[in-house]
This record gives C-alpha cells, sequence and structure tokens, in this order.
C-alpha cells in the first residue's frame, strides 16, 4: 500500500512545490443546515349522523380519534427540530358552533401538548388557525407519539339532523424547522 | 455532521481525474501503446519502472472552483454556499480515475511485431451532482411547493480493479500499423446507481391541506466488493488490494487501435479502450424501490367500533406501493470506454532515428493537430478536444504544447516532455499550467509522468 501510494506523495508533492494558492480560509467554515419541512398530518370528514349513537336516536356532543404517529421517534428529528408549525383549516357546515381539541400524549398516554382554542362558529367555510411549537419551550413535545383529536359541541337550541347530509371538514399539515 | 459534509466537498473539489489525454500519440513513448495498442514503436524492448512507469492524476471539478467556497473574503459561509449550490446544473459530476501500473514491459518479436504487457491498478469513481436531493436536503420541501425533485440526478459510478493485460501492436506496412490488448479485469469494489427514475412533489391537496406524491420511482444500487457473505464489511485496504489480483469477480475485455500515414507528413491515429465488462458474482449486496404513493396525512374515521391503527396502515401501505428489496444477484457492469483519436502533420527539419538496431525512421522535428477523446459515463458521454504542437530538439527530446477544450473548462493549457537519458526514458504532462498559479480557482488541473528502461 505505502509502495503504490509514492506516486501519490511524490505528485502532490511537485504540485505543492510549483503551485501556489489565492488566500484560503477554513476558520469560516460554519455551515448551517435548516431545512423547513412541510407534510399534511390528519384529515378528516364528518356527517352530522357521526354525533349520533348507532340507532340515531341520541346526539353525541363529543367525538374523539387517537393516531400513533412515530415521527417524533427519530433520533435526527428529536436532536434537530426547533419549530413545529400546524396549519389548521376547518368547513363547518353544521348549523352548530364547536371546538376542536388537540392533545398530543406520549407512549403512556400522558399529555405533552395541547391546542385547545379551535373554536369554530356556525357556517363559517373558511376557518383557519395557525398555532407554533417552540420546542426550547416545550421540551416534552418531543416525547409525543400519539395525537388525539376531539371534537365538542356546543349546546345549541339547533339540534342536528342525522338525515341531512351536512359536513364537517378537518385539514391540517406541518411545517417543521430544522438545524443541523 | 456538519464536518463531514465540509470534508465531502472538500473531497469533491480535489477530486482526481485521469484521462492521460497529452500522452496520446506522443514521443513513441512505451506508454503510448497503453492509449493505442496500435502505436509505432521505435525500441526493442521497455521495462517499467514498477510502480514509476506510468502514473496519472489530475484534479477536476465542473461544478465549482475551490476559491468559491474557501476564498478568504470575510463573506459568510452559508452564502456562498449557497451561491454554489445555486450555480451547480445537472450534469456537473466528479470523476476520480487514477491508474497507476504495477509492472509493465514489452520486447520486439520481430521487425514487425511488438508485444507489451503488465498489470495496473485502477481507481475509477464518477458521481454527478443531485441538485435536487441537495437542495431538498439542504433547505427543505417548504420555498418548493408544485416543483418535482427528480432522484435521476442521483446516479454514481465507482470500480478498483486490477487490470492484468497483453499487447500487440504489428506493422502492416509502411502506411499501417494495428494493435490490439486483451486484459483481464479483477473487481475489488463496484458501486453503482444509474437510470434512477421518479420525483418527490408537494402539491397542494384536495382531501388535505398538502398532498405529497413519489411519482414512477424506480431506483436501484448494486454494490460487490464491500460486504462479505456473513455481512460483515471489508474495511481494510490491504483486503481491498489483495482483491484486485485474481478476485472472485471477473471480466474481460479489449483495446484495439491503428496508425495510419496519409503521407509522410500526414498521421492518423485512433483507439477504442476498454470494450470489456465485468460479472460482480461475489460479495453481492443490491437494493430495489420502485412505486408510487401519495401521501395526504391521517386519515381519522372516528370509527367508535373499530380501533384503528392509521400509522401502521400507512407504513403498509407504503411498502405495499413502493416495495424495496435486497438481493444477492449477480449482475454484471460494462467498463466505461474510451475512444481516442488524433490528426498529426509533421513539417519542418526531417531527421532520421535509429530504431532497434539497423532500421532507421524518418521524422520531422515540427508537428501540429488535434486530438479528440471521449469517455463513455452513466448519463452522457464525455468529450474534450485538444490542438497541440510538438518540437523535437533532438532525437531523444520532444516537447508538447495543447489547448483543451472539456466539460471543465474551454481554456485549458497544457505541457508534455518525452526525454531519454541513455536508456532511462522520462515523460511527464502537466495539463492546464495556467491553473498553476492559483490551484483554488482551477476547475481541472492533471499531471502524468512515468519512469521506463528503453532498449533501442
Amino acid at each position: 500500500m505505502r509502495i503504490i501510494l509514492a506516486p501519490l506523495k511524490i505528485f502532490f508533492c511537485f504540485v505543492l512545490c510549483i503551485s501556489c494558492t489565492d488566500n484560503l480560509t477554513f476558520d469560516q467554515i460554519s455551515l448551517d443546515i435548516e431545512p423547513i419541512v412541510n407534510v399534511p398530518i390528519a384529515y378528516f370528514e364528518l356527517d352530522q349522523n357521526d354525533f349520533f349513537d348507532d340507532d340515531d336516536d341520541i346526539e353525541i356532543t363529543s367525538i374523539t380519534d387517537t393516531a400513533v404517529f412515530r415521527v417524533l421517534e427519530s433520533t435526527t428529528v428529536q436532536e434537530n427540530l426547533i419549530k413545529a408549525v400546524i396549519d389548521f383549516e376547518i368547513i363547518n357546515r353544521f348549523d352548530r358552533s364547536f371546538e376542536v381539541i388537540i392533545d398530543f400524549l406520549d407512549s403512556n398516554g400522558v399529555i405533552t401538548h395541547s391546542i385547545t382554542d379551535l373554536n369554530i362558529a356556525v357556517g363559517d367555510l373558511n376557518y383557519s388557525a395557525t398555532r407554533t411549537i417552540i420546542v426550547e419551550n416545550s421540551p416534552e413535545f418531543l416525547n409525543s407519539r400519539k395525537v388525539r383529536v376531539k371534537i365538542n359541541l356546543f349546546s345549541s337550541p339547533n339540534v342536528l339532523d342525522p338525515t341531512i347530509s351536512k359536513t364537517l371538514v378537518f385539514r391540517s399539515a406541518g411545517t417543521f424547522y430544522l438545524s443541523f | 455532521m456538519k464536518k463531514h459534509i465540509l470534508f465531502f466537498v472538500f473531497a469533491i473539489t480535489i477530486s482526481i481525474q485521469a484521462q492521460q489525454k497529452l500522452a496520446f500519440s506522443f514521443g513513441e513513448t512505451p506508454q503510448s501503446l497503453m492509449l493505442n495498442p496500435g502505436a509505432e514503436t521505435n525500441f526493442k524492448q521497455h521495462y517499467g519502472i514498477p510502480i514509476l512507469s506510468n502514473f496519472n492524476v489530475s484534479i477536476g471539478n465542473s461544478g465549482f472552483k475551490f476559491a468559491d467556497l474557501f476564498l478568504d473574503d470575510s463573506r459568510d459561509f452559508n452564502l456562498k454556499f449557497q451561491e454554489v449550490l445555486s450555480k451547480i446544473v445537472p450534469g456537473d459530476n466528479i470523476s476520480i480515475n487514477a491508474v497507476i501500473d504495477v509492472l509493465n514491459a514489452g520486447f520486439r518479436i520481430n521487425d514487425k511485431t511488438y508485444l507489451s504487457f503488465g498489470f495496473y491498478e485502477e481507481l475509477d469513481i464518477i458521481t454527478y451532482f443531485p441538485k435536487d436531493m441537495l437542495e431538498l436536503f439542504y433547505y427543505g420541501n417548504e420555498p418548493f411547493l408544485n416543483r418535482p425533485f427528480s432522484i435521476s440526478q442521483a446516479s454514481m459510478k465507482a470500480d478498483f480493479l486490477g487490470v492484468l493485460h497483453l499487447g500487440i501492436s504489428r506493422k502492416i506496412n509502411k502506411k499501417l500499423t494495428t494493435g490490439a490488448r486483451v486484459k483481464i479485469y479483477s473487481s475489488s469494489l463496484n458501486i453503482e446507481t444509474s437510470n434512477n427514475s421518479g420525483t418527490f412533489t408537494t402539491i397542494i391537496g384536495n382531501d388535505n391541506i398538502l398532498r405529497q406524491s413519489l411519482d414512477n420511482i424506480d431506483a436501484q444500487l448494486r454494490t460487490s466488493g464491500i460486504v462479505d457473505s456473513n455481512n460483515e464489511v471489508f474495511d481494510s485496504p490491504d483486503e481491498f488490494i489483495s482483491k484486485t489480483f485474481f478476485g472472485n469477480n471477473l471480466g474481460l475485455g479489449f483495446d484495439v487501435g491503428l496508425t495510419y500515414h496519409f503521407s509522410p507528413q500526414l498521421e492518423l491515429t485512433g483507439s477504442i479502450l476498454d470494450i470489456g465488462f465485468i460479472k460482480h458474482s461475489n460479495n453481492i449486496r443490491n437494493f430495489t424501490a420502485k412505486g408510487d404513493f401519495i401521501l395526504d396525512g391521517l386519515n381519522f374515521e372516528y370509527n367508535s367500533d373499530l380501533t384503528l391503527d392509521y400509522w401502521q396502515e400507512l407504513e403498509d401501505d407504503f411498502k405495499d406501493k413502493v416495495p424495496t428489496s435486497e438481493t444477492q444477484e449477480a449482475y454484471t457492469t460494462w467498463r466505461p470506454m474510451k475512444i481516442n483519436a488524433a490528426l498529426k502533420y509533421s513539417f519542418g527539419e526531417q531527421r532520421r532515428v535509429v530504431c532497434y538496431g539497423e532500421t532507421h525512421k524518418k521524422y520531422f522535428n515540427n508537428s501540429m493537430g488535434f486530438q479528440l477523446h471521449t469517455i463513455m459515463r452513466p448519463l452522457k458521454a464525455q468529450f474534450s478536444f485538444t490542438s497541440f504542437y510538438e518540437k523535437s530538439l533532438s532525437k531523444n527530446a520532444h516537447f508538447k504544447f495543447t489547448h483543451t477544450v472539456n466539460d471543465y473548462s474551454p481554456a485549458i493549457f497544457g505541457t508534455g516532455l518525452s526525454l531519454q537519458l541513455s536508456k532511462v526514458h522520462f515523460f511527464g504532462m502537466l495539463d492546464n499550467i495556467l491553473a498553476v498559479r492559483d490551484l483554488s480557482t482551477a476547475n481541472n488541473i492533471s499531471l502524468n509522468f512515468g519512469f521506463n528502461i528503453v532498449i533501442d
């Protein structure tokens, strides 16, 4: 191996002897890799009959669903996530106002972060909101392994009618700021 | 992490590439037989000095210059990096090709026939800048809504091999000399990924705010000589070198060439090198991924009767639609074929030189002409055009001055020397002599030299 590398050494010595370079510096090398990543998160479309029991007799004012997500299990994300910005778009064709509560949970079901102030008025077809999670201020967010989305209908004289097709549309996307 | 990336960038910038272009059709050196088995020779026998008989290295990078990143101008390094990233275009590449002769010798069988043989080690790497993937990694997808990021730019090929060769050069008549060389390749290492296709795109969605899609993904990576049958990674340089001597991944190739004199003053030389293949059948690991996938996010169903694992469904759906595989199937790779051609017109004072005993050969002390060089690469062939002037000061001392246009630069000036002192023959070529003044601003620089014992 040494013998084979000998010509390489001779070459580089030769080039170094006869050549020169402009002023170069390696002191200022500090590359900040800060990608911003967009991903769709959760979405659903609910009809009025989703808020009734199986017999369509009794109105259910609160429904909940939970999903596991494993994005934050990655050590790359754990070590480099700076901020998460979550955008919500909701279309409410119901004759009822409601709130959406989003809880991020760790693997034991303990809440790591909550978004509780999404209140959607009757007939609001263009509701949008943005919520920001700064990891430095909410480090426990990195322990999140599940997301729970809860819909609470506000009480109202208007009763939902499961025989009429009216929908509630929920859409969300995340923007994740990373720094390596 | 940052250091690793910067070392990668540094490695790119000082990439090594050997084309040995200037040595083609020059000075009737023993090594010219390696570039053209049909080259004319005027010596009885030659013995290459082991390791030093032919060594070629050049530095080149078509994407940017060293100074673009590291010039001491107090500008923010990140800004310079972003400028370099924007400057790179698909097709910019790094190529490393180094050849070291371990053994090279030859002897004349008769007045018309010269036999040469030897063994050399070759490192050949080319990797194209995957600009889309680099930008996706550096900036993320957020600034590029609706932009398809293509994986087709991810293309590279790396080989480390030993080559045992035997060539014959035969003078057919006064005008024509032809030659051929047979090569047995022994591959120690091969990594290649090419002909990849497919895109990653983020667009405004219908079901959700965003939709991400992988479209027409078809990617493959083939390797041999990296992992053994016990899944142990080869990491010793000695292991890699030992496998270049008749290892388990063997191949066969040929070189052909000719020299033709239209007149005593007008000469055409041409050669095709490395028409050959290597069959990789040992220590193989191949990876593939193929399919299409659309991601709208997790679709909550609010079904109280079922407990659904949306994430697992998503993962299963992805594995189903974009299946990946790891195999150990044998595969065949083609060597990067090179095509060389030169047209030379000689003029000036006519001299005679004694060749192998009693034969005499006439030559002129000036010549000029042009050369074309092509090497087949995964994405496209690389071309270079060289015009040259040669001056012979004596029968033992020849100089060559060149101007080359290639992928790296339109103005590469080079010089070469072929010198014989007694029985020791030396040749040296320096390409892009202007860049020697400031290597940091050079896209391309190369040096080729060798020592041989020549017996007339």
